[in-house]
């Protein structure tokens, strides 16, 4: 480390970020995506391009309840139908560990055919906040300490920000690479810096009680379900291991309702379904407030009597909710929502400018000292910025080729489409470490020309066309994601473009040199 | 939520246009007196401020604070963009680069 704070903040600076980048870029863009899992859902899942129904009775959700009596599940989650989401989930975990996850139509009851995808829900957003790696929580664990270095990088990144007023609005897309780069990264973190910072400890703050669980242990010892019960207000009771049928969901749903007064709930917990004890969590939606609010009420599955709801919480209950509302934006609001996948583009810009930056400043230093830092990070960094990016566009592809129902290796649909977003990735890792440079231009280009793939594919599959699509209301959806997909499409070739003009150009100078 | 994203990018335009470096990239040969700075300084601190004050009329508080934050930011970028081309957009005033080094002249 070098002597001085700006020197030593410079030194945190770089390889913090040379070290995470790649892992914070992975995390934002599954972040980015994750502002609208719901609509990708929607994309990638043709049955539940559904409309709303005018009036829902909260009845409908019977069928999806018996699916998981029938299964003989412990406990059952039914996930109410919204704007956003307009089918009835029913999702249960099995007696081997696995979950089961079924589709309903909200106007009908009748179950949707499975769909054979984790689409955004089950496989974007839990990369998000946990790369998907279960064992240990490992993921939550790396996840979180690439949020602390973001805070980190935010941090340093402003006390080494030499000209942070004189540089404010500057960026010569005109100069070199290596000046546009740095200018692009001092824009994209001073501006976006409150979004940045917020965002990193929001995601902290949600997880506090598997980063910080000392704060809990210190009052409650090793207990959670105390801490849950006065914290969240919880209730459990054990099963009486006798049949009985569970009352109407509309006169469970309107005594949750009389507990905590305007509002709906997002979701209904059934707890030991088809048994004399059932009960049923029901949880208010958050989506008139910012704030993630926790009213929950516990109401007897045989007698609709509220067993239990959850107190007003106190100031610090109320602060956490408040920051994790902001990060989780359950409220509907299109336009915050816009807001934040454009912000969160711009964390990936940030991320990926600095490693560029990086790259650019060294590479043909460690070229003439036979030195291999330069062309690692730029393969790694190639495959975490246009690769992610091509295997988000393999996903969405194998998601509108592979039939319903299809095993391949037995591996069932959903597997397939993860197997091949993993072998893209790495594909795009094995390409750039043995083009070097020169994979920045092909794999813009292989952006492009997947996303317009994409799109064509959604057409061909479904029928749902842009135009039909932004034509119906239930499609909107839809129509969102095959412009963004086309968006996408441009901005590559355009890269593409400007790369490959920029490399005969260096070619050229190099020529002219020697 | 339109006027007050407008009003944000009117604000931001005049704090890039009141400082030097940013007035001399899009206008050149022109002076930009203290005065005149000063002036688009306060009017771009005060359209910024209508903004937020648009926003919490017509919303509640914290999602008019969210909001705010938010487009404060992107309108920015926004405006840090426009600045960056608007000089090849103004063919009169375009900054001469090198065809190889990408730097650009001195005139």
């Amino acid at each position: 480390m070098q002597a001085g704070f700006r020197a030593s903040m410079n030194w945190l600076h770089t390889w913090s970020g040379v070290l995470l980048g790649s892992l914070l870029f992975a995390i934002f863009w599954m972040g980015t995506l994750a502002v609208f899992d719901k609509e990708i859902d929607r994309w990638m899942m043709p049955a539940s391009r559904l409309a709303m129904p005018e009036q829902f009775s909260y009845e409908t959700m019977r069928p999806a309840y018996g699916s998981a009596l029938a299964a003989k599940a412990p406990a059952v989650l039914l996930l109410v139908p919204n704007e956003r989401n307009p089918v009835i989930t029913a999702l249960w975990r099995n007696a081997d560990g696995t979950f089961t996850q079924r589709l309903f139509d909200p106007s009908t009851g009748v179950e949707l055919p499975d769909q054979g995808t984790l689409a955004a829900s089950r496989f974007i957003y839990p990369f998000h906040y946990s790369l998907n790696l279960k064992v240990f929580g490992l993921g939550y664990w790396i996840v979180g300490l690439c949020g602390m270095m973001m805070m980190a990088l935010c941090v340093s990144g402003v006390v080494i920000h030499r000209k942070i007023f004189a540089d404010f609005f500057t960026f010569r897309p005109e100069r070199k690479i290596g000046r546009a780069t740095l200018d692009l990264h001092n824009v994209a973190g001073v501006l976006g810096l409150p979004f940045h910072v917020v965002i990193s400890l929001s995601g902290l703050v949600i997880l506090f009680t598997i980063y910080f669980p000392s704060s809990i242990w210190a009052v409650y010892g090793k207990d959670a379900r105390l801490f849950g019960r006065e914290a969240y207000g919880s209730y459990a009771r054990p099963p009486a291991r006798q049949a009985a049928e569970l009352i109407s969901f509309d006169a469970i749903v309107a005594s949750a309702k009389a507990s905590w007064g305007q509002g709906e709930p997002n979701y209904l917990y059934v707890f030991n379904p088809g048994d004399a004890a059932a009960y049923v969590q029901a949880n208010r939606a958050s989506d008139d407030v910012v704030s993630n609010i926790s009213a929950v009420a516990y109401v007897d599955g045989r007698s609709g009597e509220l067993l239990a709801a959850s107190k007003p919480e106190k100031p610090a209950a109320r602060v956490q909710r408040f920051v994790a509302g902001l990060h989780f934006i359950q409220f509907r609001h299109w336009t915050l929502r816009w807001l934040y996948f454009g912000l969160g583009l711009a964390g990936c810009v940030l991320i990926a400018t600095g490693l560029l930056f990086w790259v650019e400043s060294r590479r043909e230093r460690h070229r003439k000292l036979g030195r291999s830092g330069a062309r690692i990070v730029e393969a790694v960094t190639i495959a975490s910025v246009t690769g992610i990016l091509i295997a988000t566009c393999c996903y969405l592809i194998s998601n509108r080729v592979l039939p319903l129902g299809v095993t391949l290796f037995g591996l069932d649909r959903s597997g397939v489409e993860l197997v091949v977003f993993h072998l893209a990735w790495l594909l795009t890792l094995l390409h750039a470490w043995m083009t070097g440079r020169r994979a920045w231009a092909a794999q813009c280009l292989c952006i492009a020309v997947l996303a317009v793939a994409a799109v064509l594919l959604n057409a061909a599959t479904t029928g749902d066309h842009l135009f039909k699509a932004a034509a119906h209301r239930q499609l909107w959806p839809v129509a969102g994601i095959d412009v963004v997909l086309l968006l996408a499409a441009v901005i590559g070739a355009l890269a593409a473009r400007r790369l490959a003009g920029r490399q005969s150009l260096a070619q050229l100078a190099r020529e002219a040199r020697a | 939520m339109t006027i007050a994203f407008v009003l944000l990018l009117g604000g931001w335009s005049l704090l890039a246009g009141s400082q030097p470096k940013q007035f001399s990239r899009v206008v050149h040969g022109r002076h930009l007196s203290s005065r005149v700075r000063g002036t688009m300084t306060g009017a771009g601190v005060a359209l910024l401020l209508a903004a937020l004050v648009i926003l919490v009329r017509s919303d509640s508080t914290a999602f008019a604070a969210l909001s705010f934050v938010c487009l404060l930011s992107l309108s920015a970028i926004i405006v840090v963009l426009i600045l960056a081309w608007l000089p090849r957009w103004l063919p009169a005033h375009r900054p001469q680069a090198d065809s190889v080094t990408g730097r650009r002249q001195r005139t």
